[in-house]
């Protein structure tokens, strides 16, 4: 099977046990890369000295008969908005082309490092993550591994069609609106969008601070859980992260479903699906014997406040580059920008009053549910250079409608496992598995479980 | 406000308050995007929150650092 023994669990294991050694794995993956990704566009970097001095550490630690890792050889990459010591943190642009390079790690890779996971480069994104596409005029479209001619999704594009490809077993995304979740179902992969303030975003380049997570890809629900765990825990360096102890999912995730209530969610995340992001939840739907639906009220409000949030925060953060040199923007975003920057601080106030009320009201709901499964994208891929889609009717710009249901969850900060649905011969969708804060475990759980079924399948792209 | 009275004008003298000079190349996206947003305001402004609702973004004073 094409991939076999590829995904982070099996490599790990093969390195702990030594059938194979972090250096040919990491090899074999730098390979792989110079092979395909001129075709794909993933990659902004690829950091193959520091890759190699990593892997022989691995190797030199389980030599002598150190522990390696539990991710021990396994080669990531992380979207290029997090720091690598050595390199200028781009976030997807061009104006930070120019800064002098990061000093040290962001906290994630340190602590991927840590347990023995080797960094093989930077990733495409959507400049300064403001967009659901990844096509950046400055560093090229990054491609749709199962059809050349499509996007990847955004912001965190690169990060999951490296995955897709095969290129990787696991890269680090972030998500403020839907750029981990986004990508996941168009490149048919998984995603973790963790609780608000659960990992650290130390050490990378924001966008919205309010909104910010950061989050793993995967082809696996249990890989993604390993990646996760070896992730956990606080940093003082991140005002936002909350201070709560590690919570290790991968123990429970054999438990599946079992005694947990299962809802899809209706009405809005009904009325704007099409056909295929509709047939996507009923069959995890149905292979979770879920019947309930359950109704998340205001949420189209809830996107509209996510929405002023965004533009007010992310041109506030960029004001002084837009007033000196808005020209060097990317061009699929500086007006959106400058236009963020002339919200009046009522609207922007009156959005975060609203996302406590929402956010209060929806934890109403999981008085009587543990799990709501929605759509994450509205289509499947759409062409590199669509302007518009036409969903049940209605023609729409494509950009900023494909976070219309992402968008209202990462709002109030829940935890997402993006799942996506097998569909042989189709391009891929997938699924938002969605809990209550902090249960993270419950999401990894349901995604285990829809894999287990065989209703839920990430394959390496046939490129 | 009325996305309606969104215009030109109205974005070119906006921006002046924001120290920004828009290029004339950029008026017309701005003002897109901006009506955009407005439209989306409306729609959060329009929802009756009462007093006791309090902005999520609340905040927590620095902790003080450890005596020497």
């Amino acid at each position: 099977m094409p991939g076999a023994g590829t995904g982070l669990t099996a490599v790990a294991a093969a390195v702990r046990n030594g059938e194979r050694t972090a250096t040919e794995v990491v090899h074999a993956a730098l390979a792989r890369i110079g092979t395909l990704d001129s075709g794909l566009n993933c990659f902004t970097a690829v950091t193959a000295e520091r890759a190699l001095t990593e892997a022989a550490e691995v190797d030199a630690a389980r030599a002598a008969g150190r522990d390696p890792g539990a991710l021990a050889g396994v080669p990531y990459a992380v979207k290029n908005l997090f720091d690598i010591a050595g390199l200028p943190t781009l976030a997807g642009s061009k104006i930070n082309a120019e800064r002098a390079p990061a000093t040290h790690d962001a906290v994630l890779i340190q602590r991927l490092k840590a347990a023995g996971a080797v960094l093989v480069g930077a990733l495409n994104m959507d400049e300064y993550a403001y967009g659901f596409t990844t096509e950046n005029t400055h560093y090229g479209a990054t491609r749709n591994p199962h059809a050349l001619d499509r996007i990847a999704g955004g912001s965190s594009g690169g990060s999951a069609a490296a995955v897709a490809a095969g290129l990787v077993p696991l890269t680090l995304g972030s998500d403020t609106n839907g750029s981990i979740r986004v990508p996941s179902s168009l490149c048919g992969v998984f995603g973790l969008k963790p609780t608000f303030g659960r990992l650290p975003r130390t050490g990378t380049f924001p966008f919205v601070a309010s909104l910010d997570h950061l989050g793993p890809f995967t082809r696996s629900a249990r890989d993604l859980a390993s990646a996760y765990d070896a992730m956990q825990g606080t940093d003082a360096g991140d005002p936002a992260c909350a201070a709560r102890p590690a919570e290790p999912c991968c123990a429970g995730l054999d438990r599946g479903g079992a005694g947990l209530r299962v809802a899809t969610a209706g009405d809005y995340f009904e009325s704007r699906a099409s056909d295929e992001a509709l047939e996507a939840v009923q069959t995890a739907a149905r292979a979770l014997g879920a019947t309930r639906k359950v109704v998340l009220p205001e949420t189209a409000r809830a996107r509209s406040a996510a929405y002023v949030i965004t533009a007010s925060e992310g041109a506030n953060l960029h004001l002084a580059n837009l007033q000196r040199r808005a020209g060097d923007f990317e061009p699929l975003s500086r007006d959106r920008f400058l236009a963020g920057a002339l919200v009046p601080a009522s609207w922007y106030l009156q959005a975060q009053r609203f996302r406590r009320w929402y956010a209060s009201r929806i934890a109403e709901l999981f008085r009587d549910v543990d799990v709501i499964i929605a759509p994450s994208t509205p289509v499947s891929a759409t062409l590199i250079g669509s302007e518009t889609v036409t969903i049940a009717g209605e023609t729409m710009p494509v950009r900023p409608n494909l976070g219309i249901f992402t968008q209202p969850i990462s709002f109030i900060g829940l935890p997402v496992a993006a799942v996506p649905i097998h569909r042989a011969g189709r391009m891929p969708i997938g699924v938002q598995v969605i809990a209550a804060p902090w249960r993270e475990d419950i999401c990894l759980r349901i995604a285990a479980a829809l894999e287990a079924a065989g209703v839920a399948q990430a394959p390496i792209a046939a490129l | 406000m009325d996305p309606s009275d969104i215009d030109d004008d109205y974005v070119t003298r906006t921006a002046h308050g924001a120290d920004l000079k828009l290029a004339p190349a950029h008026v017309a996206g701005v003002v897109r995007y901006f009506k955009m947003i407005a439209g989306m305001a409306e729609s959060v402004n329009a929802f009756p929150l009462d007093e006791t609702t309090e902005s999520a973004a609340i905040f927590e004073p620095c902790p003080a650092p450890a005596r020497d």
